[in-house]
């Protein structure tokens, strides 16, 4: 784990900004003070670095593209499947996106959400005009997202009410099949994982 | 300087733009909702309120593998996957999960999920009392009427409680 | 084992919201998630109540708006942890500069 004075350039020779040092002096008072400890710091922001983020769902994604039974397991009990991934915790429900019909999360009550599998929620989810308007105008909503889709798709939204989280399973894009499961995992997004957004073929080489 | 100052009269204004007097029409939210919600942040009352619990670090930095202690036994749900349910349309007291948007509305139960606690009554001291919940699906124009969008049916996850039976739906097409 | 973010954290909202992107929260720059990680870790050891800290950064933002300030979200949040620690008596502000002219200068270089 990288220590603050690591990464403030010992061996470098720009100056190091002021709001930097007062931080580096802030954290050695509050030490001697036994305020705080070293490791502690290192631990919280290792964790909000590197650990929690959409890369967990994204895995459960990948999985499912790649596996029809892991998929089909997925869809009928998402709290189970990814726990077979090493993932737990949550009363999950996975809703998967078809050509028909495409899927929108929200909590009206309050902001209910995935944390373990897709991280720290977009401020936008939060927003009293998200909550309010993705189950009136959820097409509207979308097309602001850039998702455009024809009546004829049906946009299902799932209010989070109780205690269950949703996830959605998108579509997997055209042009991946040679793409291996981690490589699958990268193309999916938070966004996609809440249904404003779908994953978007990889870029033409 | 109190928190109340940071939601000047621009963050009001946007409170009361175009969408929001819709919604307050629609009976979406109610005025008395957006007020308690305005009053609510100005005094940084958050609806969430921060565990104190000493060992929240290790807590936050891992994740039980147990399921989670809110799936209880209770008595047999008294729906099936397919049956036509009206929501109660009694203003309750206190906490509830059934947004007042979904209230004396015609659903069909999309899925039994299974028994959970009740947070109506365990937020009273009421008990626990875990039964059925459900995933309901509302057609849009149940829901808002003549203007809702096409194809745009909103799930919810509500209690056995919420609801009663509904006579299935006469064909409309 | 899977971290969950805490509910605190993700619950902030507004032009308090931590910066994030896709799901992570950002940090342009060391020292941001060094005051990022003193908070936090200061609020489990219950020095202050979060609820506290998030208050005062709120009152930072909107002073430093109304000042037509063009500080950074966390140059205000590290203002906000400052005056928080001072007001409840476990920082002096004197010892803070000086503190800072000591690595500053070389006199000092580890944060022990």
């Amino acid at each position: 784990m990288s220590r603050a004075h690591d990464e403030h350039g010992h061996h470098h020779r720009e100056p190091e900004s002021v709001l930097s040092l007062r931080v580096r002096a802030l954290e050695s008072l509050l030490i001697e003070k036994k305020l705080v400890s070293s490791e502690a710091v290192d631990r919280i922001v290792g964790a909000y670095e590197q650990d929690i983020g959409p890369h967990n769902g994204a895995k459960v994604v990948a999985r499912a593209w790649v596996d029809p039974a892991y998929r089909q397991r997925l869809l009928a009990d998402g709290t189970a499947a990814i726990e077979e991934l090493g993932f737990g915790g949550v009363d999950l429900q996975v809703v998967e996106n078809t050509p028909g019909v495409h899927n929108l999360v929200v909590c009206t009550l309050c902001s209910c959400y995935p944390h373990a599998l897709i991280g720290l929620p977009p401020v936008w989810y939060k927003s009293f005009e998200y909550r309010s308007r993705a189950v009136r105008e959820p097409r509207v909503v979308l097309r602001e997202f850039g998702v455009d889709l024809p009546e004829s798709v049906e946009i299902r939204i799932w209010d989070s009410s109780a205690e269950l989280r949703y996830l959605v399973l998108p579509q997997r894009p055209p042009g991946t099949e040679r793409l291996s499961e981690a490589a699958l995992a990268e193309l999916v997004t938070r966004d996609a994982m809440i249904g404003v957004a779908v994953v978007p073929a990889p870029a033409a080489r | 300087m109190a928190p109340i100052d940071y939601l000047g009269s621009s963050y009001y204004e946007r409170w009361l733009d175009g969408n929001v007097r819709l919604l307050v029409e629609k009976g979406v939210i109610t005025r008395e909702e957006l007020e308690r919600r305005m009053a609510q942040l100005a005094s940084g009352t958050d609806p969430a309120p921060p565990h104190s619990d000493p060992k929240l670090l290790e807590r936050m930095l891992r994740v039980t593998k147990e399921r989670p202690h809110y799936r209880q036994p209770g008595p047999p749900p008294r729906f099936a996957t397919g049956d036509r349910v009206l929501t109660r349309n009694d203003a309750p007291v206190g906490h509830t999960r059934l947004p007042r948007y979904a209230r004396g509305k015609h659903g069909v139960i999309d899925r039994v999920h299974g028994s959970y606690i009740f947070p109506d009554t365990n937020a009273h001291g009421q008990g626990e009392q875990p039964h059925a919940l459900y995933s309901v699906r509302f057609d849009a124009a149940e829901l808002w009427g003549g203007s809702a969008e096409p194809c745009a049916p909103v799930h919810l996850d509500l209690w056995e409680r919420y609801l009663e039976p509904a006579a299935p739906a006469r064909s409309t097409s | 084992m899977d971290p969950v973010p805490s509910r605190e954290i993700a619950d902030m909202s507004g032009q308090a919201a931590l910066p994030r992107k896709n799901g992570e929260l950002v940090f342009d720059e060391a020292w941001q998630g060094r005051i990022f990680g003193m908070t936090v870790a200061m609020s489990h050891e219950a020095c202050f109540a979060w609820r506290e800290f998030q208050a005062q950064l709120i009152a930072e933002i909107a002073h430093a708006e109304r000042e037509g300030e063009s500080s950074s979200y966390y140059e205000r949040w590290l203002h906000a942890f400052e005056r928080l620690l001072a007001d409840k008596g476990l920082l002096d502000e004197a010892a803070l500069a000086e503190r800072t002219l000591d690595f500053e200068t070389g006199r000092r270089d580890d944060v022990f």
